[in-house]
């Protein structure tokens, strides 16, 4: 008896998990006091979390599934919002420096999250277009201080929405004792906005990489998926 | 060995399984009850810590199921609610046996039944069955996923009955061929986009025209070992049932299977697709194509068993309905062979 003819077989791509992280590069982050950063942390944010999203690509890159399934994008804000980085697999993506905004000021958390949510929907789009499966896209916002507007509370209605019908995961996450977790909460009706441990921005990144690569090779029926237990980078 | 159909199956454990020391949630189970066959695949679910034992039991107690409710369920008189009521029960039994919740032994539900030229395909979930007929496999019912690519129903599912998909269907004689996967193989033999089925299936299937159904569910699992598992990180299964090649009609005693009488009439049909049943109960017992304009061999063969028994041209005439001279001339060729 022979062998399957291999030409035959077919190729069907990688089904894709889209990652948005919505970051927080208002002036506060350059962990100056005098600039409105929380004096009880030492160090630099925006350093650590430049680490911290390093990190990230590099686990994404061993997760034998991930590499190819998950896509990457960024978003930073202040007072307005850009676009670092639309989606791509990571597998050969080299993460991006972000740069302290000290220009505009601010922090519009809405702005930021409006942009991600319409990238988001974009690339659920070009995935449908081409016929491409997907996973649940999963939403991270993290910032450390208190909104300088009140765009957040439209958007948080749209966010609810589509957690609320299974349709986003969202992380929201305060950096530092400033955070305004309240102004997170509109972005995350089904569990409270978690507050990151001082500058563990790899502990959490580690715990996110993990996380995608676990979606990635799931499966689920009615419940959703159990993430690794997170480690060590939240404050309870 | 079921005198219609041959079968072959195999089940490998997929990558991300073997890693974590994970054992293979895939399963399969066939049964037969006079002339009804059943097949069933199962894939059990990856967050369920029992799904391993789950898998095997729905595909056995749904096969059974099939076999012994076939009538009833082709006839449309049984359907979804029955056949994961049957499914509920099996792992109501391992939990009884094995502990834990019924969702710990939750999976998916692909299966097939056939009886004579009718069948009913049930599909719950993701996985595939696809049908040959005339050398071209064609989709019988695809996987089904919500919007997401890792949401899909089990048998534990709430949504369960709802979403499982009867699919009753007559099956053309040119039909030749099944096959039956789970997700993992799917990931090879199954277009996503556009719902084409690989010709593979029907390669495996071929097998079977020579290979006994072990010796090719040997080979099935070794190729999708090497060809399948690398492509995808989940169990693979695949089944595949193909007709057995008729032998010359009429056998050497012909009867009715249904009432037993050994005589026959022509059924309906024109030159090219030749029938021939019971004279009595009206069961259908050849149901032949020809290509191109010719009668077909069955047409043929029949005459000649009924002139080696003795009528005339004319008697078998009457009750074949093929023309005087045709047959005179199928005669004259015979006794030239002689």
């Amino acid at each position: 008896m022979q062998d399957f003819l291999v030409s035959d077989l077919i190729d069907n791509p990688t089904p894709r998990v889209a990652v948005c992280l919505c970051l927080d590069i208002s002036p506060s982050m350059s962990g100056r006091p005098e600039w409105g950063a929380d004096p009880n942390i030492k160090g630099v944010p925006i350093e650590e979390l430049n680490r911290g999203v390093q990190l990230f690509y590099r686990i994404l890159k061993e997760d034998d599934v991930a590499r190819y399934s998950a896509e990457v994008a960024i978003v930073a804000f202040s007072g307005k919002a850009w676009k670092v980085r639309d989606f791509e697999t990571v597998v050969d993506a080299n993460p991006p420096i972000l740069q302290l905004d000290d220009q505009v000021g601010g922090t519009s958390l809405g702005a930021g999250v409006a942009l991600a949510l319409d990238m988001l929907e974009q690339r659920k789009e070009l995935y449908k277009r081409h016929g491409v499966d997907y996973y649940q896209p999963w939403l991270v916002v993290m910032t450390d201080g208190r909104p300088t507007d009140y765009s957040h509370v439209e958007v948080g209605k749209r966010v609810t929405d589509l957690v609320m019908s299974k349709k986003l995961v969202v992380f929201p996450i305060g950096i530092g004792g400033l955070a305004d977790l309240s102004a997170l909460k509109v972005f995350s009706p089904k569990r409270d906005p978690a507050q990151l441990a001082g500058l563990k921005f790899q502990e959490f990144f580690e715990w996110l990489g993990k996380s995608v690569g676990r979606v990635s090779n799931s499966r689920v029926g009615d419940e959703t998926v159990t993430l690794p237990p997170p480690n060590n980078w939240m404050v309870l | 060995m079921n005198t219609s159909w041959k079968i072959a199956a195999a089940s490998v454990t997929g990558r991300s399984h073997r890693s974590a020391a994970i054992p293979c949630q895939d399963a399969s189970a066939f049964r037969t009850r006079g002339p009804a066959i059943a097949a069933v695949v199962t894939d059990g679910a990856g967050s369920a810590r029992l799904s391993h034992l789950g898998a095997p039991a729905v595909a056995g107690a749904v096969a059974d199921w099939l076999v012994d409710n076939a009538s009833a369920l082709l006839a449309g008189r049984a359907g979804a609610a029955e056949i994961i009521a049957a499914a509920r029960a099996a792992i109501e039994r391992q939990v009884a046996e094995h502990g834990g919740e019924p969702r710990d032994y939750a999976c998916t539900l692909v299966g097939l039944l056939l009886k004579g030229e009718q069948g009913a395909a049930v599909h719950l979930g993701d996985g595939a069955i696809a049908a040959v007929r005339g050398g071209e496999p064609r989709l019988v019912s695809g996987p089904d996923n919500g919007e997401f690519a890792n949401e899909t129903v089990f048998v534990t599912s709430s949504r369960a009955q709802a979403s499982l998909r009867v699919t009753r269907f007559h099956m053309d004689p040119g039909v030749t061929s099944f096959a039956l996967m789970t997700d993992g193989a799917q990931a090879s033999l199954l277009d996503r986009r556009t719902g084409r089925v690989s010709r593979v299936v029907e390669q495996v299937a071929a097998w079977l025209d020579t290979g006994s159904e072990e010796a090719v569910s040997a080979n099935l699992a070794r190729n999708i070992e090497t060809y399948l598992v690398p492509r995808t990180t989940d169990d693979c299964t695949l089944l595949v049932l193909r007709r057995a090649q008729q032998s010359a009609w009429p056998p050497a005693r012909p009867a009715c299977a249904r009432c037993g009488s050994d005589q026959f009439r022509r059924g309906r049909g024109g030159k090219t697709r030749f029938t021939i049943c019971c004279a009595r109960c009206g069961t259908v017992h050849v149901r032949s194509r020809s290509r191109g304009r010719a009668y077909p061999p069955a047409a043929r063969q029949w005459a000649a068993h009924l002139r080696s028994q003795g009528l005339t041209c004319s008697q078998v005439h009457r009750l074949t309905g093929l023309p005087r001279r045709t047959l005179r001339r199928w005669a004259r060729e015979a006794d030239d062979k002689a």
